[in-house]
């Protein structure tokens, strides 16, 4: 396929026509309330969080009310909170920007537990919301909206958060399709200098460690190799981490110059190494529940990525 | 295919989106962009239809409401059915084909009296206020009460139940105190915090732990 670069807009938004259901659920959240200024906050938050919702629904996520406490007449009563958890992802903020603010404004209640942020702008006759940013951390409570990113942004994270593998389900025996038993893709010539300590499973009892291979393709290359991955859970939270390269079918180096990284949640290499005459690459490191990381393999200027959720 | 030579650019843009869309699998990055930038477009492509208003007799207001009811189903409809696109045709053909649908549907339903999930004899649409009208609302009668009530309830404390546990080294940081000066007295945390000498982040973690503790009991309170 021909890849025609469109243009791109300096900044993508999603404008959300708020008819009959947002106001009158915003209207049914705001009767509860005590005073004016809770009321106007409530209905101001109801319509934000409608919105993104309406915009995830749209981009084809699943959103999760029951998780998600700005629904809670309780926690409406005592906290300025407008959260909104879409499955598989994690909880995100949807605060209301006043016409003609600009300024986001994000009370400490709501700096914790939260994957981001959304700046929801109405028009003055709340007949519109305009998603026009995101932020993934708040450290204070304004934030000029000239510093948000680009909702390609949110798209992009969440994309990748959604689609990262699950490790913990590993534990479980769940595995994405992708991720085979190791000797479906490593024959034993590539394996032999392991011996046979380390077959994933004792035959009884807990796993002392799970591993799997996935098929890579650099795609301008057509280069294959073969990412393995190793879990070692240390403790509750702890869990080792082990990658290693292989190169597939009859090979038995790798290709010159492929690079193995690993990345931290904002993407940033904090391990690396590189196949010379190589026949493999191994990294080993540590996470805890909860983190992310990314494995990239590269080779001139193609790479393929892979996100991980410990 | 053919395409006609004095097709609108516009036109061509949004079907581009369209098609690009669709060919990038459900829940990737690539198929989001698209259609978030596909109904961008659409929005302000100046192309959208709007059902003829000497149709549908509705005071002007009313016909707004129910278009953008209309308007908001069928944009969240293109997004979830890309796939049916039919690359044959203009995008802005089946977006105003769905719209005209979608709005003889909101139509109906106003007909029949009652919008959305409220079936009501009188077929009163809710009107949305404006921002500035949200300054114009009042607290029902019954609200300032249960909210005397609540407030009367945290100040007794029954049991000491709100006074137990503080903030470490500060035994004045319960969630009597702070749930009084947030609620009733409006203060900010900032000035809870000089006031208190705790950090307010600290002060903030407590209280929505401890309101966790008390959203059954809450819950239970204000079902009244």
């Amino acid at each position: 396929m021909a890849k025609k670069k469109s243009r791109t807009p300096k900044s993508l938004t999603f404008t959300v026509p708020l008819g009959q259901e947002a106001h009158q659920m915003a209207d049914r959240f705001r009767q509860r309330q005590f005073s004016l200024k809770q009321g106007k906050q409530v209905y101001l938050n109801t319509l934000a969080v409608y919105a993104v919702n309406f915009y995830l629904q749209c981009m084809g996520f699943d959103t999760d009310k029951s998780n998600s406490e700005s629904y809670d007449r309780a926690i409406q009563t005592f906290l300025d909170v407008a959260d909104l958890a879409i499955k598989e992802v994690g909880t995100f903020e949807c605060r209301p920007v006043l016409p003609d603010e600009e300024i986001l404004r994000v009370p400490q209640e709501v700096w914790q537990d939260r994957k981001g942020y959304f700046a929801v702008q109405f028009d003055r006759a709340l007949k519109k919301a305009k998603l026009i940013g995101f932020v993934r951390q708040v450290r204070t409570e304004e934030i000029p909206l000239s510093q948000l990113r680009s909702l390609d942004g949110f798209l992009r994270y969440a994309s990748q958060l959604q689609n990262s593998v699950k490790l913990n389900q590993w534990l479980n025996d769940i595995f994405d399709t992708g991720w085979d038993a190791v000797e479906s893709l490593l024959s034993p010539p590539q394996m032999a200098w392991r011996g046979s300590q380390n077959r994933g499973f004792a035959l009884r009892g807990s796993p002392t460690q799970i591993e799997r291979v996935k098929r890579l393709t650099l795609a301008r290359s057509g280069e294959e190799v073969a990412l393995l991955v190793r879990l070692k859970p240390r403790t509750d939270r702890e869990m080792g981490i082990g990658v290693e390269i292989y190169p597939t079918g009859d090979r038995t180096y790798l290709p010159q110059d492929l690079q193995l990284m690993v990345l931290d949640e904002a993407g940033a290499a904090v391990m690396q190494a590189e196949a010379r005459s190589t026949k493999n690459i191994q990294l080993k490191f540590s996470g805890e529940t909860g983190e992310e990381f990314s494995i990239k393999v590269a080779l001139g200027d193609t790479s393929v990525t892979e996100a991980f959720l410990i | 295919m053919s395409e006609a030579k004095d097709k609108d650019p516009i036109d061509e843009q949004l079907n581009q989106l369209a098609r690009e869309a669709g060919g990038h699998p459900p829940r990737s990055y690539e198929r989001r962009k698209a259609l978030n930038r596909l109904v961008e477009k659409i929005l302000a492509s100046g192309r959208l239809g709007h059902p003829q208003r000497s149709s549908f007799p509705l005071p002007s207001a009313i016909y707004e409401d129910l278009y953008d009811e209309a308007l908001s189903a069928t944009l969240m409809e293109m997004c979830q059915k890309i796939e049916q696109y039919d690359r044959t045709k203009d995008v802005m053909a089946w977006c105003n084909f769905l719209l005209t649908k979608r709005f003889i549907d909101a139509w109906t339903k106003y007909q029949r009296g009652g919008v959305g999930s409220v079936p009501q004899e009188k077929a009163s649409l809710f009107i949305r206020p404006s921002f500035e009208d949200l300054d114009g609302w009042q607290p029902p009668q019954k609200n300032i009460s249960q909210s005397e009530q609540l407030k009367q309830l945290i100040e007794e404390n029954p049991d000491n139940m709100f006074g137990k546990e503080y903030v470490r080294g500060q035994p004045q940081a319960t969630f009597q105190f702070l749930a009084m000066a947030k609620i009733w007295q409006d203060r900010k945390w900032k000035e809870i915090s000089s006031e208190l000498n705790v950090p307010s982040s600290s002060l903030c973690e407590f209280y929505k732990k401890q309101l966790h503790k008390f959203k059954p009991f809450f819950k239970e309170y204000l079902q009244v």
